[in-house]
């Protein structure tokens, strides 16, 4: 555990009507790496993370000699805005198509401003991931790494209405087992004939269709023709691996979001002999779920990102 | 545009964070008192549009998160009752100093509220208090936020390992039990179990708004809520309890929640003092 030191200070920039609010932290001069950490947002736990783990990995960061800003985009958090009554899903589906750019992309160029970095690496988890890749793909230059984790590589709208369709083998295999297994379970039957059960998710898993599927490469990605997969971040990735920006995906073995990524990403495109094999690194965290919102994931991730920013 | 200053304030080793919403001279200023662990979280953004809405009103409003929560330092299992209790009279002397006011309204929600109400019982500068769905009790509190751990445990492993009785000793020997991600602690739980809020008021006797958050139009007014406001004003309190239709917020809901107007409207008569 580092000692945590208070060198941090709010930042504040005006963006149209709207003032975006971030907390700046600075590292003592005797260990300052004049790279700079920006965080992106999931949506919903605003600047601190889930269960403040940005808080706690943005400190030790900063003790390691990094810059690090975390902040609020237009609409969340302590920042200024308001979007018109939404749903999360739909948030969330704003999110993975680019809701927060313009607002990273300000905080990035501010964030170069007012600290004496000379490159930032973009870190994002969830939502926050994809706002990553997608920012990096506007800053080539500046953008010496990214760090995404749990990050959603579906189409949401592809995802709620054609999930038997795109659901990946062994996701569905691993439902199927878990419903097989309540088969004889009191409390499960209780569940189902009170309508507690995720019915939706039921049928889906179902009637999930068992033959062999279209296999992509990257071309497809770029021309955008893979269903059910979100193209605009396959397409930023690509983009992003061609200047050889290193980026690291981590998932935690309770994420479905992993699957998706097996799937979708790695069995395809990022193959490990396809052209963007030397681009991306993978880590897979046991037990981690999606947010990494358990103490002994949230650990473990911690070690993953002081670990790979050693090399920065 | 309301004018706001972010800052961190206290002692070296317990420096707390803070948002300063800029009012007018002839206002009172408002401490904001967050609830506990994720629900903080959760309501950020429903506190951040009161302060913002109190500030245009013109009074001075501090946004602040506990020692251990939030951007403030410390960890969240550093986090006390009587350290948040602690946090609040400092957030208080705060806000007098940076606005040279005397007369204060303190707010809170759910476990926030309950703390500010003790605060109230012996920071005389208190003129309003207002009480968005207080804790009554801090036994079932605790009791039905452990119920999360049960339903991370059937998300993980499909089945409950450790139910709420094996959990509570676990508490009580000293280890971390998980809530949505915040670690409950042995000290926090046996402070916060002690809590009851309706035989602890006995010396606040200014004003008070009571307001309970039901998601139906239908819904009454509890029993719990009657009882505090009628101890309140036997203690010789000013005393208003209403019923304001909002879901609760402060859960897992499928709208991203920004504003809670009808809570807010139920509130604007303890902002005249």
């Amino acid at each position: 555990m580092d000692m945590i030191r208070i060198n941090e200070e709010a930042v504040f920039l005006q963006l149209g009507p709207n003032i975006l609010q971030g907390i700046y932290h600075v590292p003592e001069k005797k260990c300052d790496k004049k790279i700079g950490i920006l965080f992106c947002n999931a949506g919903l736990t605003y600047n601190i993370g889930v269960a403040r783990l940005y808080v706690r990995m943005a400190r030790s960061l900063s003790a390691r000699g990094f810059h690090v800003l975390r902040f609020d985009p237009k609409g969340t958090g302590d920042s200024d805005g308001s979007f018109e009554k939404t749903l999360i899903n739909d948030l969330f589906n704003n999110i993975e198509n680019g809701l927060f750019v313009n607002d990273t992309l300000a905080m990035f160029d501010h964030f170069l401003k007012i600290s004496p970095i000379k490159s930032i690496i973009i870190v994002g988890f969830c939502g926050g991931g994809v706002t990553a890749i997608l920012t990096a793909s506007h800053r080539f230059d500046k953008t010496s790494g990214v760090f995404t984790a749990g990050i959603p590589i579906w189409d949401r709208e592809t995802y709620d209405q054609h999930l038997d369709k795109i659901m990946p083998k062994d996701l569905a295999k691993k439902y199927r087992d878990t419903y097989l297994k309540k088969i004889l379970d009191v409390e499960a039957w209780k569940r189902f004939l009170t309508a507690k059960t995720d019915f939706k998710l039921l049928f889906k898993v179902l009637t999930f269709r068992t033959g062999s599927k279209k296999q992509y490469d990257s071309k497809d990605f770029l021309r955008g023709e893979v269903p059910g997969v979100n193209n605009k971040l396959a397409v930023s990735f690509c983009r992003i691996a061609d200047k050889r920006i290193p980026v690291l995906f981590v998932y935690g073995t309770n994420d479905k979001a992993q699957s998706f990524f097996e799937e979708y990403f790695l069995s395809t495109f990022l193959n490990p002999k396809g052209p963007y094999k030397d681009s991306y690194q993978y880590e897979i965290i046991e037990n981690g779920d999606h947010n990494f919102c358990l103490p002994d994931a949230q650990d473990k991730v911690m070690k993953v990102i002081l670990d790979w920013t050693q090399r920065f | 545009m309301t004018a706001r200053k972010s800052f961190f304030f206290g002692e070296n080793d317990h420096k707390l964070f803070a948002i300063h919403f800029q009012g007018t001279p002839q206002k009172p200023v408002a401490v904001l008192c967050q609830p506990y662990g994720d629900e903080a979280v959760k309501t950020r953004r429903v506190f951040l549009n009161i302060a913002k809405e109190w500030a245009s009103k013109g009074i001075d409003v501090l946004l602040f998160d506990y020692f251990g929560t939030g951007n403030s330092l410390g960890e969240f299992e550093e986090l006390r009752w009587s350290g948040m209790i602690e946090d609040i009279r400092n957030a208080i002397e705060k806000a007098c100093s940076l606005t040279k006011k005397h007369n204060v309204i303190v707010a809170g929600l759910r476990l926030g509220a309950t703390a500010a109400a003790i605060v109230a019982e012996i920071d005389k500068r208190i003129e309003s208090l207002v009480l968005w769905h207080p804790i009554i009790e801090g036994l079932p509190y605790l009791q039905k936020a452990l119920r999360s751990n049960i339903a991370t445990q059937m998300a993980i492993h499909q089945k409950v390992n450790t139910n709420i009785t094996q959990l509570i000793n676990n508490i009580q020997k000293g280890m971390l039990v998980d809530i949505n991600g915040f670690e409950l602690t042995k000290n926090f739980f046996n402070e916060v179990s002690k809590v009851n809020l309706v035989n602890m008021t006995s010396h606040y006797k200014k004003k008070c708004t009571i307001v309970e958050i039901a998601p139906h139009p239908n819904a009454k007014i509890s029993l719990e809520y009657k009882d505090l406001k009628n101890i309140y004003i036997k203690n010789g309190a000013h005393c208003d309890l209403y019923l304001a239709i909002e879901k609760n917020f402060w859960t897992d809901l499928k709208i991203y929640y920004q504003k809670a107007s009808d809570m807010l409207n139920k509130t604007e008569s303890a902002l005249w003092i």
